[in-house]
């Protein structure tokens, strides 16, 4: 009950929007781990009213601010699963953000695996647990947990556009991908040509400035840089292709479900593509391959070494209190752990849950480290983050305290182990 | 459409009971007005359908028919907010704000004889559909086999919310259609769009469905784009409406509920959504679970569990009789017993919210409707 207790004041904090005075929270005496700007010891981090204020060894604190002790516990920013499903939208045609769930349930779950921020994507019905997810509808978005509340829940859509048919589909498929991309490079030189003749005063009077509109729209976006897209690429084969694809056009690009990119990382590498990346997966070599095969507990490290940037995913992209535990969204830091199992250093295992998945969602700019400026979405842990024995304590989204384990329904009954 | 309203209305017309110009007084009742407190032994004075008096000391009229009730309690008869007694099953042809729920009404339905003897005198019936699904209708069981009356047959509009891009794109254009209309003060506006009009000037209240809090925020995103309105909105709230209590309540929303206690998702920790939302301040109602003869009578078992669970009883007495009539504008006519109102009214052996108390008569318009003529 004291739960819903506080869930309704924090409601009522945040309804009416009349000339409000800012709120100021500050968490006093953690290992501020800021992931861009390295590890402050003892610090202090302070959030007004949705973004971050002021970090530093010892900060003045402005006079009403709610002070809450991070003594022993290290802050970090909030976790971003660059690939979620089934969570926080409810199954509809359409627009993420007119799906929006900030009830679901899974959110609650999501914050306490310390996920702040996850990148969706439209349902277009069908998919299960077991079998396999059906290509997204329409391109996705990035929502976070801001768990009773619709403002500030979208971050960004849309933030990625599938290019599943590039591998996936029939050969005439492939060619409309690449027919559509060929016309969107057209539309977008015309769009230039515009601009370098406006700027010359040379346009013919009343000239409009060309528009892409239709299916063409989000591809001119996808080779300006303002879409990502994402390519399911697990093998030799589909990396090859998915990488031809991206140095013809010269896109951002995210690889995923990528498990034999550690046979090319190098190749990866000078495409600049992402990849989505899950340490735990396990696929034998075929017997008779020619080349070097399968999946490997090291292809995380191998991809640091040629440069590659990749966030980490769980076997299964959800979140829920069914199955198998410690395989989903709620232990999403481990997988760093795992990661780290196969010689990643623990920087780049924590910069891949933050920083990394936020700008292969392309919202780097609001999220993903703790900087003065940046969104108010912190995590409080009571240990290592790629200890198997940690919990995380406290989850702050858009500056709001939405998680506190002394009171899940989930955690509380959970003693620390040390 | 019309054959069907013509014949409803035929038949509302038709004559009135021999007895109605018959002065009836309930004497030595104990009296839970609702609207004006309660009277624990007091009379009531029915006179051509109507309640003419009510108090602890009025005068019997000379000539009335006086009728003994000492050791029952009088209760106002119900108002049933979310009915669909006498509409057919299955999706309808055609939906949109022009549409009437009357129109689809079975004429010749007895089902509301059947509800009123189980305390519900007052319905709002529901337009089927989704979306804009149409305007509703205020019935009336007129006592006997004659088909129901009805007391307005353009009540209310009814929406019934839906996730997604296209539905919130269609709600919102239709409103901002009939916003074009209302400020260029059209004279003459299409069917569609006048009801949605009457809406937005507060002249037709909306019964709006949600089936999750979720489309509640995704409503009043739309909605809130019409603040310069004044729209009365009613909202038929699901289950775990206290998810959103504080916006309820800080809207002062008008709120439909269903009696249930919810369970705290993944516990069996009972939630009373009810309660939760008049302490946030919102206006509740109640609806029958269903229009069974179960759904209908066990609503006031109902009712008192979540008195139990922590609800007010005013609320909860409120809540089945004045508050839905306010909701639905008729609270002139029905909701509580007080003078100039119908003589809907049910005659309880004990406390309503008692499982000891049996109903032992039911009036509709100052005829009895229960044990019958």
């Amino acid at each position: 009950m004291s739960a819903l207790l506080i869930l309704s004041v924090l409601l009522a904090q945040a309804a009416p929007k009349e000339e409000k005075k800012p709120v100021y929270t500050a968490l006093v005496g953690g290992d501020v781990h800021t992931v861009t700007q390295g590890v402050l010891k003892g610090g202090t981090i302070v959030f007004k009213d949705d973004k971050i204020f002021k970090i530093g060894p010892a900060v003045d604190l402005p006079e009403g601010t709610v002070k809450i002790s991070a003594a022993g516990k290290r802050v970090l920013p909030g976790f971003i699963a660059a690939l979620a499903r089934n969570l926080g939208t409810s199954p509809a045609p359409g627009k993420i953000a007119d799906a929006l769930d900030p009830f679901s349930e899974s959110i609650k779950l999501a914050l306490a695996g310390g996920i702040t921020s996850a990148y969706v994507e439209p349902s277009s019905g069908g998919g299960g647990v077991f079998g396999g997810a059906p290509p997204p509808a329409g391109p996705g978005a990035v929502i976070k947990m801001s768990y009773g509340t619709l403002d500030g829940m979208l971050l960004a859509e849309p933030s990625g556009i599938s290019l599943a048919a590039w591998i996936s589909g029939s050969p005439s498929e492939r060619y409309e991908v690449r027919e559509t991309l060929t016309k969107a490079r057209a539309a977008l030189e015309k769009e230039h040509d515009y601009e370098k003749r406006r700027t010359e005063n040379k346009l013919k009077p009343d000239e409009k400035p060309p528009r892409a509109g239709g299916p063409l729209e989000n591809y001119v976006k996808l080779l300006k840089g303002e879409l990502i897209a994402r390519i399911p690429a697990a093998h030799a084969e589909d990396l090859r292709r998915a990488l031809d694809l991206i140095n013809e056009f010269r896109f951002k690009a995210v690889l995923t479900d990528v498990v034999e990119g550690w046979t090319m990382a190098e190749e990866i590498g000078r495409a600049r593509a992402y990849c989505l990346v899950e340490p735990r997966g396990k696929e034998h070599a075929p017997r008779n391959s020619a080349h070097p095969a399968g999946s490997s507990i090291e292809q995380a490290a191998i991809l640091r070494k040629s440069g590659v940037k990749f966030a980490l995913l769980p076997p299964n992209a959800t979140v829920g209190t069914g199955g198998t535990a410690g395989r989903d969204l709620l232990t999403l830091f481990l997988e760093g752990a795992f990661a780290i199992r196969g010689g990643l250093d623990e920087v780049t295992a924590l910069e891949s849950i933050t920083i990394t998945a936020a700008e292969i969602c392309g919202v780097e700019s609001r999220v993903g480290s703790l900087e003065e400026g940046k969104d108010a979405d912190v995590v409080v842990l009571d240990g290592d983050p790629f200890d198997y024995r940690t919990f995380v304590d406290l989850t702050f989204v858009n500056g709001r305290l939405l998680y506190e384990k002394s009171k899940s329904p989930y955690y509380s009954h959970l003693k620390s182990p040390r | 459409m019309s054959a069907a309203l013509l014949l409803v209305l035929a038949l509302s017309q038709a004559a009135p009971a021999a007895d109605d110009d018959e002065c009836v007084v309930l004497t030595n009742v104990c009296i839970l007005t609702v609207g004006k407190g309660d009277i624990e032994t007091g009379t009531i004075v029915i006179h051509g359908g109507k309640i003419v008096a009510v108090g602890a000391d009025v005068p019997v009229p000379a000539g009335a028919r006086v009728l003994d009730r000492k050791g029952m309690t009088a209760f106002p008869g119900l108002v049933h907010a979310l009915s669909r007694l006498g509409m057919p099953e299955g999706p309808p042809d055609a939906t949109g704000a022009s549409q009437l729920a009357l129109d689809d009404l079975n004429p010749l339905s007895d089902a509301l004889g059947p509800a009123a003897r189980c305390g519900v005198t007052t319905f709002a019936i529901q337009p089927s559909g989704v979306g804009i699904a149409g305007r509703g209708a205020i019935l009336k069981s007129s006592g006997g086999a004659r088909g129901p009356q009805v007391v307005e047959k353009s009540a209310f509009l009814r929406i019934v919310l839906q996730t997604g891009t296209a539905p919130k794109d269609a709600l919102r254009q239709a409103l901002e259609g009939a916003r074009k209309a209302f400020d260029a003060d059209r004279k003459k506006v299409d069917e569609k769009t006048l009801p949605l009009l009457l809406f937005l000037k507060g002249e037709l209240p909306a019964i709006v469905e949600a089936g999750t809090p979720a489309e509640l925020l995704h409503f009043w995103q739309v909605l809130d784009a019409f603040s310069d309105c004044s729209p009365r909105v009613v909202i038929a709230a699901p289950l775990d409406a206290y998810k959103v209590a504080g916006a309820l309540g800080s809207r002062k929303s008008r709120v439909i509920l269903r009696p249930y206690l919810a369970l705290a998702p993944f516990t069996r920790e009972r939630i009373n959504n009810a309660a939760e939302l008049e302490r946030a301040g919102a206006q509740v109602a109640f609806a029958p679970i269903s229009d069974s003869p179960e759904g209908l009578q066990g609503i006031f078992f109902r009712m008192g569990e979540l008195v139990k669970y922590g609800l007010s009883r005013e609320t909860a007495l409120r809540g089945l009789t004045l508050s839905p009539a306010e909701m639905l504008g008729i609270d002139k006519r029905v909701g509580s017993i007080e003078a100039g109102k119908d003589a809907d009214l049910i005659l309880f052996s004990g406390d309503p919210l008692s499982p000891q108390a049996r109903i032992r008569e039911v009036y509709i318009d100052g005829r009895p409707v229960l044990p019958g003529e």
